[in-house]
């Protein structure tokens, strides 16, 4: 029962985690937004009005993914292990991964249409590839 | 008999001892005895009051009467504006303290690593298994 919910969770992890691979504030970096990019000042301001818009509810989207590891890491520890509730820690950790992965792919959907052809796939380019979260090595850390 | 000690004197100030044979023939004794009765009285005796003084404090009173109430005051004010002041200032630093202060930087690079973590961390040990 127990690899049950393992392998469950295991397949509703990696269903959602398809998109956005990566996410960095790529738009505090003035020589990417500016250099890079060439963003126009109205571009920066919608670009930032999206961050603000989404910013509270991916905090507490933050807050909801750790605390339902918690959860479930609990429900693990326990001797003897109950099914009952270990299954609504681990409907509660996909439901947390869900909405993260549906909040950052809805905002990545709000900035990609700000963006032109050109300046998306410059984007792409500059997308940091091993660890999550990270800049780029070669570009200053700027804000 | 003794002389009055300083014991003797204070009990008769406080009237807890009469005055004796002692006191009414010595000269020492009956001195002290009579400059603290002066003492005394210098200092429970009233202080004299012109009746013009008592006149003009009482005609400035009935004036006063007559007057309507005034409130103001410029202390006053400045007091309930500096408790305002106070009152706003510790509710804006309180508020300001509370709340979490996280970057764009700090807040992408954790949702980054969550959405890029392959499970949750209680099934980690378990999920090796498979790998292997």
């Amino acid at each position: 029962m127990r690899r049950a919910m393992v392998v469950a969770v295991i397949l509703a992890v990696s269903l959602s985690a398809q998109m956005p691979k990566t996410m960095w504030a790529w738009w505090n970096n003035q020589v990417v937004v500016q250099k890079m990019l060439n963003l126009t000042p109205a571009q920066i301001q919608q670009i930032r009005h999206v961050v603000r818009q989404y910013r509270p509810h991916l905090i507490d989207v933050r807050a909801e993914v750790a605390k339902s590891e918690i959860d479930l890491e609990t429900q693990f520890n326990h001797d003897p292990v109950d099914q009952t509730k270990a299954t609504q820690a681990i409907e509660r950790v996909v439901a947390a991964r869900s909405d993260l992965t549906r909040t950052l792919s809805e905002m990545s959907l709000k900035m990609r249409v700000l963006l032109n052809e050109q300046q998306w796939q410059q984007l792409q380019r500059l997308r940091p590839t091993k660890d999550p979260g990270e800049q780029p090595a070669e570009l200053p850390p700027q804000r | 008999m003794k002389h009055w000690t300083e014991k003797d004197f204070t009990e008769w100030m406080y009237g807890l001892k009469e005055e004796d044979p002692h006191v009414a023939g010595c000269a020492e004794c009956r001195g002290e005895l009579e400059r603290l009765k002066l003492e005394r009285g210098r200092t429970i005796a009233l202080p004299e009051v012109s009746h013009d003084f008592l006149a003009s404090q009482r005609r400035s009173i009935y004036q006063r009467l007559g007057k309507p109430i005034s409130n103001w005051h410029p202390m006053r004010w400045g007091i309930s504006v500096a408790a305002l002041v106070v009152v706003i200032l510790s509710v804006t630093l309180n508020t300001w303290k509370s709340t979490p202060a996280i970057s764009d930087e700090q807040l992408f690079s954790d949702l980054a690593t969550m959405e890029q973590s392959n499970e949750p961390k209680a099934i980690a040990p378990i999920h090796k298994f498979f790998e292997e």
